[in-house]
């Protein structure tokens, strides 16, 4: 089971950090035993051995809150091999590779300066502050 | 946008060196595991000791990054409407520039905007999906430890979303408070008066309350988590175990999570659901349980009530729904939400009765008849959820008559010395003060629901004339308010 999923996520895995080196002036962070290079964002359905979707609490996965009726994970590739390997059926929607926020996302120092100066423009304050 | 820790840092050093007589910045304890300085926010206008205290946390999970933002734009916005003596727009919520007078002249509002810098310094520079603090898991190839599972209350029994495994996402530290973040929150709460107490989280648009580790019963005092081994490693052994919970304790929390919940819904029609933790997924060891679950373990500590907001909706993917590309909207939701907490921490009795009058005794012996009187029925509950309703929209306009806050004054000392004594009666000159006052207040409101609160005190204090004590007590605890609107 485990060759299998490896193959098929495999290619993922290689357009995804393609995709990243391209798009992050950082490197990504390593790969291997430390840290995951993608992770995957899915959904957990009963499989053929597996009906009662509760159960995956006992996986320690990253459970992440979605619509009422789903159980909605963002998982590595070894996490999905477990949750394949214990009988659940998976619903991937998306690979997201491990990379820092969007710079686009983060206020510069002048932005947060301006912001702060602007907010209290008309309110007196503290002498020789 | 976002604000990285050292903006959020500096902003709050702005905020303490502009206006020193509303916010105080104080350096915590412990720095984090990579060996930030953690701050918190004190604000509050005005002198007083010993007032009620709110606290608010943000950026306990790495990942969830709107909230420390929000924290601190919120303290931005309370010292401008208290300076200004302007009111606080958002969306369509106006916060009156009163009722934040009230908020920051009554309590102390304490604001850690962001506990957990090394996982926001992480999700900015490494993985944005980042959720642990940055703890080196030794002997494993796994870092972090999820903080929102390692506080004192049952920690370490893996119950749902909690694991102990130092790879897991939901893993909860080789110990009870392990982590110097979660040990800062530990300190603000031990150290200072906290009342009233929040986590905020994202995401789901929800308001949690205790418990999150099983299902809530109000019958059977015996079954308490105080009872349970901790530190096991194994889920709750009996699969029936349900959690007590005073039913005052319950009513209050549903009430104030509701008016949370309405205070959201005002901006910009966001409905979040309120329910108990263990809804959204079971835990254990979360901050929103341990605050309000230390006065369990030890009576000696005070009652804080916890809760653990989850801000903003699922958007069809984790990225978007963790961290908006525009988290502007969720940002005026979340503050909304949060001084609704705040107003609901205001006690008008505590106000007039202590920070007036200085009459200790009194306010206790009224503290004691609503804990262990009134709660302990249906009708008196309802009584108690009266008043709580009540008193919000009331002090303000108390607050701004001298003469009135007088005759509160000698209202609140007359009840507390006639509840003291149970053989006393409600004389006819106390009945007509009592009603006269209520009378002029109910004219004054604007609010249907409130005029007709106020007609059904009128009315008890008309039936209890004359009445001794323990007669009055036992019909409020018969029977609760009938209001009509």
């Amino acid at each position: 089971m485990y060759r299998l999923v490896n193959d098929l996520v495999y290619s993922v895995v290689t357009i995804v950090e393609m995709a990243m080196n391209e798009q992050s002036e950082r490197p990504p962070p390593k790969a291997g035993a430390d840290r995951p290079v993608v992770r995957f964002e899915g959904t957990v359905h009963p499989g053929e051995q597996a009906q009662d979707v509760a159960r995956v609490a006992d996986l320690d996965l990253d459970r992440i809150p979605g619509p009422e009726d789903q159980v909605r994970i963002l998982v590595t590739l070894d996490d999905l091999v477990r949750l394949l390997d214990n009988g659940y059926e998976v619903h991937l929607y998306r690979a997201l590779p491990v990379r820092p926020l969007s710079a686009e996302m983060v206020f510069s120092e002048d932005d947060t300066r301006a912001w702060f100066e602007d907010q209290v423009r008309d309110v007196q304050r503290a002498e020789g502050s | 946008m976002y604000r990285t820790i050292a903006q959020l840092d500096s902003l709050m050093a702005s905020l303490a060196g502009s206006f020193p007589q509303l916010c105080t910045t104080i350096q915590l304890p412990e720095p984090s595991v990579e060996g930030r300085n953690v701050h918190t926010l004190r604000m509050r206008a005005g002198g007083g000791d010993d007032r009620r205290g709110v606290l608010f946390v943000g950026g306990t999970h790495s990942r969830e990054l709107m909230n420390p933002d929000a924290l601190i734009e919120l303290a931005v916005d309370l010292v401008v409407s208290y300076q200004n003596g302007t009111d606080i727009v958002y969306g369509g919520r106006t916060w009156p520039a009163g009722d934040v007078k009230i908020i920051l002249e009554t309590l102390d509002l304490w604001l850690v905007p962001c506990s957990n810098p090394d996982g926001r310094h992480y999700v900015m520079t490494v993985d944005d999906m980042w959720r642990k603090n940055r703890r080196d898991n030794p002997r494993t190839r796994c870092d972090g430890v999820d903080l929102n599972r390692n506080l004192d209350i049952l920690w370490g029994v893996t119950e749902g979303q909690t694991s102990c495994d130092p790879c897991s996402d939901v893993y909860a530290g080789p110990s009870a408070f392990s982590e110097p973040e979660d040990r800062n929150v530990k300190y603000l709460l031990d150290t200072y008066r906290i009342d009233c107490f929040v986590d905020v989280h994202s995401y789901s648009e929800l308001v949690l309350y205790p418990w999150g580790h099983a299902p809530t019963q109000t019958t059977d005092d015996t079954q308490r988590f105080t009872s349970l081994p901790s530190g096991t490693c194994k889920p709750i052994k009996d699969d029936q175990y349900k959690e007590y919970m005073h039913p005052r304790d319950l009513l209050r929390f549903q009430t104030v999570a509701q008016r949370i919940v309405d205070a959201i819904a005002a901006v910009r029609g966001r409905v979040y659901t309120p329910q108990a933790g263990i809804s959204l997924y079971p835990t254990t060891g979360t901050h929103s349980d341990y605050a309000f679950g230390r006065h369990i373990a030890n009576p000696a500590l005070r009652k804080t009530y916890g809760f653990t907001m989850e801000t903003g909706p699922f958007v069809g993917s984790a990225p978007e729904s963790f961290h908006p590309a525009d988290p502007t909207p969720v940002k005026l939701d979340t503050k909304s939400g949060l001084l609704a907490l705040a107003q609901q921490c205001v006690c008008a009795i505590e106000l007039i009765g202590l920070r007036l009058l200085g009459r200790e005794n009194e306010v206790n012996a009224l503290r004691r008849v609503r804990d262990e009187i009134l709660g302990t029925t249906e009708g008196g509950r309802a009584w108690i959820a009266l008043f709580e309703r009540v008193q919000t929209p009331l002090l303000p306009v108390l607050l701004a008559d001298e003469r009135l806050v007088g005759e509160a004054a000698a209202l609140v000392e007359s009840a507390g010395r006639l509840v003291e004594d149970e053989g006393a009666t409600l004389d006819e000159e106390n009945a007509d003060r009592a009603l006269r006052f209520v009378r002029e207040l109910g004219e004054r409101m604007e609010s249907e629901q409130v005029r007709a609160d106020l007609a059904a005190v009128a009315s008890e204090l008309e039936a209890a004339r004359l009445l001794a004590t323990g007669d009055i007590l036992q019909r409020l605890m018969r029977e609760g308010p009938t209001t009509a609107v």
